[in-house]
């Protein structure tokens, strides 16, 4: 599902330039359910931009699913991105002036899926998350965690072969902490990829592999793939 | 992604934010209004001078002589051996002399214009009679001081009275009204005011005037051409310098005339494209401000899959679909506007269909022009930075 190696990501700031990624080899297989744990400025996020096709690196080679995500062009990631990644989100980031269902067909949307297919299966993501009756509700008349779930149905929506959610509890309160991160597992369960970015131990420890991350590279692997994970 | 999902999408988030939209339509409305007004009414205008000049007779041809003098001149003589030459052609003419005035009868006093005319005149501009009687032959050659009036001035100076037979003071001097002529728009445009029509001869006398310096020959259908044409020949025998002359038809007046108003048209759609302008720089603005504040949005469409293009046209169409709305509204206003407007002035205002598509897609290339730096601002924003956007 992805392979990564010797990543490395440089930012220029003026005279200085910085490592945020220093050398990462990753290898995560269909249907794991990995958590990405490690401090603010470990690189952590950076690494979530790299996996979710946000950005490229400034060395190493990715491949997603096969395809070799150097080499793509700004539009050519964006279709990357809505058809093999669903995004979770901290903030859940919806789209406020639309409702539910509105959200969830978005990706659908620029995936040039027909009107009626794509209704169908806004309405299937959004009873798959348990939000059947709250579908043409907007965000602002929704909970922290219906959000949530809302964006977890956008994300599945076009039944991408990766999920990858970034700190999809740190927005909620404890309960709908517990709800998002079961429906995570209940994912996982029907063979979804699962790659979770956290900084909370609590949450990280639930996925059945744990990787941690620190000053731009892995230093640890609960599971080491023979895919190759080199300790520093 | 369709045009048609580009254009819901717009649709959206123009009706999610309505006052400003109004607000920025405003802008585009104004202008648009404007241009259909000022090119509706002066088009009116044009109409209404043009149908006057067509009414004044088409088979008119005038000449005048610049600066006359003892040595330059044109007389009643001259005049008479061309008709003489051209029988064939033409077979009326007058001179005109003009001169400004004041009328007085009794104790009412009123500014006119004096046209003074032989006895042919009234049949070259189909002078139509509402009291008396025309001016005749003997009236010019005795120098007769007798008036024509315009039937407005019944009601002004004469007060509803019959002026038949009344005296009247020209200019201090006293003359007999012998008929009331229905007023010709024609004149009033040329003059201004009521116009008063008396024997060249009389006037020549009453205004001091030596030399007449225009006189106005009527053709036979089609002759216009080779009247104008002999006439020029003739002048430039008698003179032999061209700017001692001027010959010019009716047609070619009616042409001027045109080509005038048309410039005028041209002018003032110019001065009001440019408030269209200033409306296009207020899309922009306002695109520019929703970029910034849609930058999360940004971000959000692009990591679930928007394309360049399709972030560039969502911002595109939304400026379009405003400009566009605005044009509408405007022509709409500025229909109804110059109807008003030239129902006030008299006229009726003239909106072609040209000027309508003109303004439409005036105010659609605003739109696309000045929605394109925010749009394309918007499609290139990295969607990492955008998501962090507060």
């Amino acid at each position: 599902m992805i392979v990564i190696r010797d990543m490395i990501k440089t930012y220029r700031m003026g005279e200085v330039s910085l490592n945020a990624l220093n050398g990462i080899n990753l290898h995560i297989r269909p249907k794991e359910f990995v958590s990405i744990i490690g401090p603010s400025g470990s690189g952590k996020s950076t690494l979530m931009n790299m996996i979710g096709c946000l950005d490229t690196a400034t060395s190493g080679t990715y491949l997603l699913d096969g395809m070799p995500i150097e080499s793509y062009n700004e539009d050519q990631l964006a279709e990357i991105r809505n058809k093999k990644i669903g995004f979770i989100f901290q903030g859940f980031n919806l789209l406020q002036k639309l409702t539910a269902l509105e959200n969830v067909e978005l990706p659908l949307i620029y995936a040039g899926v027909s009107r009626g297919e794509r209704h169908r299966l806004a309405k299937a993501a959004l009873e798959r998350v348990g939000l059947g009756e709250r579908m043409y509700h907007k965000p602002t008349e929704l909970s922290g965690g219906q959000q949530q779930r809302v964006a977890i149905a956008r994300a599945l929506s076009s039944r991408p072969p990766l999920i990858l959610a970034d700190e999809p509890t740190g927005n909620l309160d404890t309960s709908s902490g517990r709800e998002v991160m079961a429906m995570m597992h209940e994912l996982h369960q029907e063979g979804n990829t699962i790659v979770l970015i956290t900084h909370d131990s609590k949450v990280a420890e639930q996925a059945e592999r744990v990787i941690w991350i620190q000053d731009g590279k892995i230093t640890r692997d609960s599971a080491p793939d023979e895919g190759g994970v080199t300790e520093a | 992604m369709s045009f048609v999902q580009c254009f819901k999408m717009a649709w959206k988030s123009i009706g999610s934010s309505k006052s400003r939209t109004a607000l920025t339509m405003l802008g585009i409305i104004i202008g648009v209004c404007a241009v259909i007004i000022l090119v509706g009414v002066v088009q009116g205008t044009t109409n209404m001078v043009m149908d006057n000049f067509r009414e004044m007779g088409t088979n008119l041809v005038q000449v005048s002589v610049t600066n006359p003098s003892a040595t330059r001149k044109l007389t009643v003589e001259d005049m008479e051996d061309f008709m003489a030459d051209n029988t064939d052609y033409c077979e009326l003419y007058t001179p005109i002399v003009t001169g400004r005035g004041t009328v007085k009868y009794q104790t009412t006093n009123q500014p006119i214009s004096v046209y003074g005319i032989n006895e042919d005149y009234i049949a070259i501009q189909n002078m139509e009679f509402t009291e008396g009687r025309g001016m005749s032959g003997l009236d010019v050659e005795r120098n007769m001081r007798v008036a024509m009036v315009e039937e407005g001035m019944v009601e002004d100076l004469f007060e509803g009275a019959d002026p038949i037979g009344k005296d009247i003071r020209i200019n201090g001097e006293v003359f007999q009204v012998i008929g009331v002529v229905k007023s010709s728009a024609a004149a009033s445009l040329m003059g201004g005011g009521d116009m008063v029509y008396i024997p060249y001869t009389t006037a020549m006398k009453v205004f001091k005037i030596d030399n007449i310096t225009s006189y106005a020959i009527q053709t036979f259908d089609d002759m216009q051409d080779i009247v104008t044409r002999n006439l020029q020949l003739a002048m430039y025998q008698k003179f032999r310098d061209e700017d001692a002359y001027m010959v010019i038809s009716s047609e070619e007046m009616l042409d001027m005339v045109n080509t005038m108003m048309g410039t005028m048209t041209n002018v003032l759609a110019g001065v009001a494209a440019i408030s269209l302008l200033v409306g296009g720089i207020g899309i922009m603005n306002i695109m520019l401000v929703s970029v910034t504040e849609r930058t999360r949005e940004i971000g959000i469409r692009k990591a679930i899959g928007a394309k360049r293009r399709s972030i560039l046209s969502q911002f595109l169409i939304e400026s379009v679909v405003v400009s566009c709305m605005g044009g509408i509204i405007g022509i709409i206003l500025g229909i109804v506007l110059a109807n008003v407007l030239a129902n006030a002035m008299g006229l009726t205002a003239s909106v072609s269909t040209g000027i309508i598509l003109f303004s439409f897609f005036f105010s659609m290339g605003v739109g696309i022009f000045f929605g394109l730096y925010p749009a394309n601002k918007a499609s290139k924003l990295n969607p990492i930075e955008a998501l962090r956007h507060e």
